[in-house]
């Protein structure tokens, strides 16, 4: 399979043009390819200039950046813990921003507020997890994956009693929150600006990853120092988390599928793993997005149910395929 | 020459002291068994000259140099220990497994070279693994995931082996072939070879030293035919243990 690497990373960057172009066009006003295309280069008919660059360019954008940073986000957190079934949101880190952006909801806030509460929610649990896993001293991602499980469980009660006790006239936008919403969602360059960084900073690091992936005993001996990159994993994980949550809400399913479905295809090697998740991931939340926000129109679906009726039969049909008597 | 030196070395484990005070000087060029009962600290000892785990007081100085201070990765250059477990929650194949072992010696910027894949494929070829290297290590058998260990540790190309009990799951024939490679690595290659073994009879025929750990802070090193009989065998185990002597081997037998 990784022989096929260099074309499947070609086709999942096509791929992920499509999707945009797909974004760019589809909507309330359908838009011609061509008039897409003249609207990105800033001639061509006015309006659906506007309608192009001003509504769902920067969504769509958005909505790749966020999908690539669940998809890195879930590569490392299933990496720190060695659990193939940890997602971005096990440790708790969507809990807190839900907490935060329900409170701002119920309290009436809209927009670029709701993703700040989010984001601070989503700190205050990466934080809160990390020093009561510390423990006294020893910092074992077993400890870290109790500590944090529990922790996101108070965070669910929480949500519950919010949503219990919120006001009715709120009560339809903290769903939609919950499920993954981007109609909150403003400018991307901050997203943008910590994939790229984040990307450039991990891909070095990835046979280390790789490494780690087979226990921490084994990843030292071969001479990784294992401490610090786990705290650094954790905390960027927890830093691509909560910025995905404040663009789109808690999506779920891209941070835990999208890795395994780039596996199946590409092999489980970091160096090869992480540019094709963070692209899968991406284009995957972009066509969910588009569907989301199309297919009811004028009404909008949360584009986290979007994604899991993509991906699971997506992802189905990768893994029957690839179950090749070895 | 002194590969690995202990300087009043004490090591314990849950209340419990493997070695105490312990000033030692294990050779280049040697292969070494490490005999003891169930618990008394085998693997704790093999992972403190390793250095992944800190001992309670001492030092302990790889070619002369301090353990504590080298550096993971200079640590992994020079010494390897094959662990009694493997791990691997995800997919990966035989060979990629293989290549980790080459870790220590890839810049951080590199990937692994030609040269690298032939090293790699070299150690699968000595453990027998070179027919499985396309094949997922979940497919692989119990016996085989061992010597896959192996093979790693093998392309890792350290100086100083530990190896914690690296024939368990190994059928004889392979038991006998890498015990036998290990030997020769250290009589050709000047390496050092040191492994926990079960098998008394294996040490007999395959360690020129043993060092034998008794769980209460006692040890007992020195050339196998001196330090093997049935009287400190007998302390070892608490079982009573007999010798059977051939034309040309010599065989401890329970009972």
């Amino acid at each position: 399979m990784p022989r096929h690497y260099p074309t499947f990373l070609a086709l999942l960057a096509l791929l992920a043009i499509a999707a945009m172009g797909i974004a760019l066009a589809a909507g309330s006003v359908a838009i011609a390819p061509r008039e897409v295309l003249a609207a990105l280069l800033g001639d061509g008919d006015p309006l659906a200039g506007r309608l192009v660059l001003e509504a769902r360019l920067p969504r769509a954008s958005a909505a790749f950046a966020t999908g690539a940073l669940l998809a890195l986000a879930g590569c490392l957190m299933q990496v720190l813990l060695r659990n193939p079934l940890a997602d971005p949101y096990v440790l708790g880190v969507s809990g807190g921003a839900a907490v935060g952006a329900l409170l701002v909801i119920m309290l009436g806030a809209t927009g670029i507020a709701v993703g700040g509460a989010a984001f601070g929610g989503a700190l205050a649990s990466t934080l809160l997890v990390f020093s009561l896993a510390h423990g006294r001293g020893d910092w074992a991602p077993a400890r870290l994956l109790l500590t944090g499980v529990v922790i996101a469980a108070g965070w669910g009660a929480l949500i519950s009693l919010l949503l219990a006790i919120g006001p009715d006239a709120s009560l339809r936008s903290m769903l939609f929150w919950l499920m993954g919403d981007f109609s909150f969602s403003s400018g991307s360059r901050g997203a943008w600006l910590v994939l790229l960084l984040g990307l450039a900073g991990l891909l070095p690091f990835s046979r280390h990853l790789n490494l780690l992936a087979h226990g921490e005993l084994q990843a030292r001996a071969l001479g990784v120092p294992v401490q610090p990159l786990n705290i650094a994993i954790y905390l960027v994980a927890s830093l691509f988390t909560a910025v995905a949550v404040m663009h789109g809400g808690s999506i779920g399913f891209v941070g835990l599928v999208v890795p395994h479905m780039v596996r199946l295809v590409a092999g489980s090697d970091h160096r090869r793993l992480l540019p094709a998740a963070a692209l899968l991931g991406g284009t995957l939340l972009v066509l969910a997005d588009t569907a989301s926000r199309t297919v009811i129109a004028p009404r909008q679906l949360p584009v986290g149910v979007v994604t899991a009726f993509i991906g699971v039969p997506l992802f189905l049909w990768l893994l029957n395929r690839s179950r090749s008597p070895a | 020459m002194s590969r690995l030196s202990l300087h009043e070395l004490s090591v314990r484990i849950a209340g419990k002291t493997v070695c105490e005070q312990l000033t030692m000087s294990l050779q280049a060029g040697r292969c070494i068994g490490l005999l003891g009962a169930n618990g008394v600290g085998k693997t704790t000892f093999l992972l403190t000259l390793a250095g992944l785990r800190a001992p309670a007081a001492g030092r302990i100085e790889l070619d002369g140099r301090d353990l504590a201070t080298l550096g993971r990765r200079r640590t992994a250059q020079r010494l390897g220990m094959l662990m009694q477990q493997h791990a691997d929650p995800f997919p990966a194949s035989v060979l990629e497994t293989c290549l980790s072992g080459r870790h220590p010696h890839i810049g951080f910027w590199q990937w692994e070279s030609q040269q690298d894949h032939e090293i790699a494929l070299q150690a699968l070829q000595v453990t027998g693994m070179q027919t499985l290297a396309e094949r997922d290590v979940h497919a692989l058998s119990g016996g085989e995931r061992r010597r896959l260990g192996i093979a790693t540790l093998l392309a890792q190309q350290p100086d100083v082996f530990l190896l914690d009990e690296p024939v368990d799951q190994l059928d004889l024939y392979h038991q006998m072939r890498l015990l036998a490679h290990f030997r020769e690595l250290a009589e050709r290659e000047n390496k050092l070879v040191l492994m926990s073994l079960h098998d008394v009879n294996m040490a007999a025929r395959f360690c020129d030293e043993v060092l034998l750990l008794f769980g209460n802070g006692e040890l007992l090193h020195g050339p196998t035919y001196r330090v093997l009989t049935t009287a400190n065998l007998e302390r070892l185990y608490g079982i009573p243990v007999r010798m059977i002597v051939t034309e040309d081997a010599l065989f401890f037998q329970p009972g």
